[in-house]
């Protein structure tokens, strides 16, 4: 047999003698155990970070103004590439090449191909990713990143640049003083100071301090402006359930009653 | 000791060095050719390189899980430490090991149909050289194929490749093959 064989150098014998020589002894099985735990951790680290990519995916389409698309841009293709989260999109797409190579290095990764990795990867996310913002941790991640990041939706979406056009009736922007009943002052996305006088029945749509908001109305003066309606910045954020005190069931069924009617389409 | 099979060895081993001589006899000729043929190094550098595998399987034999073969797993790490000596040298220029194994001839061939192809007699003078021009991914694939007859699975693991693209590889390979043993008919 070829194996039987004697080979002249008896390559076996010297590694034989150098492993003694040298006190060699096989690592510890926990290093191994280890070193594959870090890596499936940080499979699972990416694939949260994809998750709340995905999330923060969803809270932008879910809550987008689709009842205005035809008077914010004209087009729905325009309206898409508008608010298209690019940045979520690129974080999301960073973290799933991640995962992949961080995957294929796992013991049994290298079994399956790109394309299965690839699509698992962003199946788990995209699933993870709703579970978040469905038990409304999305809206949380949103909330905070709102606090400590105050140009973080400038950085995500366009949004924003559609709801900077007075002249045209939208204007949207941070709430900083609020003179109830009539008036909340705002500052805008090109941190222009307006006062927006409130319409008659808006005692349903929270304003507090801090919060985002868009309205839809007209300018009466160079830094005022008279809403017709005013609009959480997430739409479909359910205002008087979450900051009423008195639960409304009826609202979080259908959140578009609490607004007023729409204005008139914007030439 | 004879009648145990490779992976009790290997479990063994961890426990008590003497194992492991025996694991190593077994492989010492197999894997000393396969590195050859890979490599395409003297032999000296060869028998330097298989010792620092040995050293390299008898560290790392916890690490050797029974859901995988114990050859397999042997020929993950001596094509792994043999490719990365490769980038190391590759600047200084390699040339494939003139092999005189009559079944790879037989098998790849046979396998390729390359007598309605390339010329047999002028193919079987000009394989070595057909060889050394081939992508190092391709050659490699080739020889696990057959110079060591594994199968698709345990060329899987070896690579650490999925099944799918060790196929792949293994057609684009013999795909190329023939290219460059028509040019050398061409050029004859």
């Amino acid at each position: 047999m070829e194996e039987e064989k004697k080979i002249p150098d008896g390559i076996s014998a010297k590694v034989w003698q150098k492993i003694a020589d040298k006190h060699l002894k096989p690592l510890p099985r926990w290093r191994f155990l280890v070193k594959e735990l870090i890596l499936w951790g940080l499979f699972f680290v990416f694939l949260l970070v994809a998750s709340i990519a995905c999330a923060f995916i969803l809270l932008e389409f879910l809550n987008a103004d689709w009842d205005l698309y035809p008077q914010l841009t004209g087009s729905l293709i325009d309206y898409i590439t508008m608010i298209f989260p690019y940045f979520w999109l690129i974080c999301l797409s960073v973290v799933v090449v991640l995962a992949y190579y961080n995957f294929s290095l796992t013991r049994r990764g290298y079994k399956y191909g790109l394309l299965w990795i690839f699509l698992g990867t962003v199946f788990l996310s995209g699933l993870l990713g709703a579970v978040l913002y469905f038990t409304n941790l999305g809206q949380w991640l949103d909330s905070i990143s709102q606090e400590y990041l105050p140009k973080h939706r400038l950085m995500v979406s366009r949004q924003s640049e559609l709801w900077n056009r007075p002249e045209e009736g939208w204007l949207g922007g941070q709430i900083i003083m609020i003179a109830l009943p009539q008036f909340v002052e705002i500052k805008s996305f090109d941190n222009h100071e307006w006062l927006v006088v409130l319409p008659q029945n808006n005692q349903r749509v929270p304003l507090r301090v801090g919060e985002f908001i868009k309205i839809l109305g007209s300018p009466i003066g160079p830094e005022t402006f008279e809403a017709k309606e005013i609009r959480p910045w997430r739409s479909n954020d359910c205002p008087c359930c979450a900051d009423h005190e008195e639960s409304n069931e009826s609202c979080k069924m259908e959140t578009r009653q609490h607004f007023m009617p729409l204005p008139a389409p914007v030439k | 000791m004879t009648d145990k099979t490779d992976e009790e060895l290997a479990r063994l081993s961890a426990e008590n060095q003497n194992y492991f001589m025996c694991l190593m006899q077994r492989y010492e000729s197999k894997l000393l050719k396969y590195i050859k043929r890979i490599s395409g190094l003297k032999p000296e550098d060869c028998e330097d390189l298989l010792q620092e595998i040995f050293i390299k399987v008898f560290l790392n034999l916890r690490a050797f899980s029974p859901d995988l073969k114990f050859s397999s797993w042997v020929y993950r790490i001596s094509h792994n430490h043999v490719i990365s000596n490769y980038r190391k040298i590759k600047s200084r220029g390699i040339e494939v090991y003139e092999s005189e194994d009559q079944p790879f001839w037989e098998n790849i061939l046979s396998d390729l149909d390359a007598a309605k192809e390339a010329d047999l007699a002028l193919l079987r003078q000009n394989i070595n050289k057909v060889l050394d021009d081939l992508d190092v991914k391709y050659r490699e694939v080739l020889v696990l194929r057959f110079w060591e007859d594994k199968d698709y699975q345990e060329i899987s693991d070896i690579l650490q490749k999925p099944m799918n693209t060790v196929g792949t590889l293994l057609n684009r390979a013999k795909k190329q093959f023939l290219e460059i043993a028509k040019k050398y008919k061409v050029n004859q």
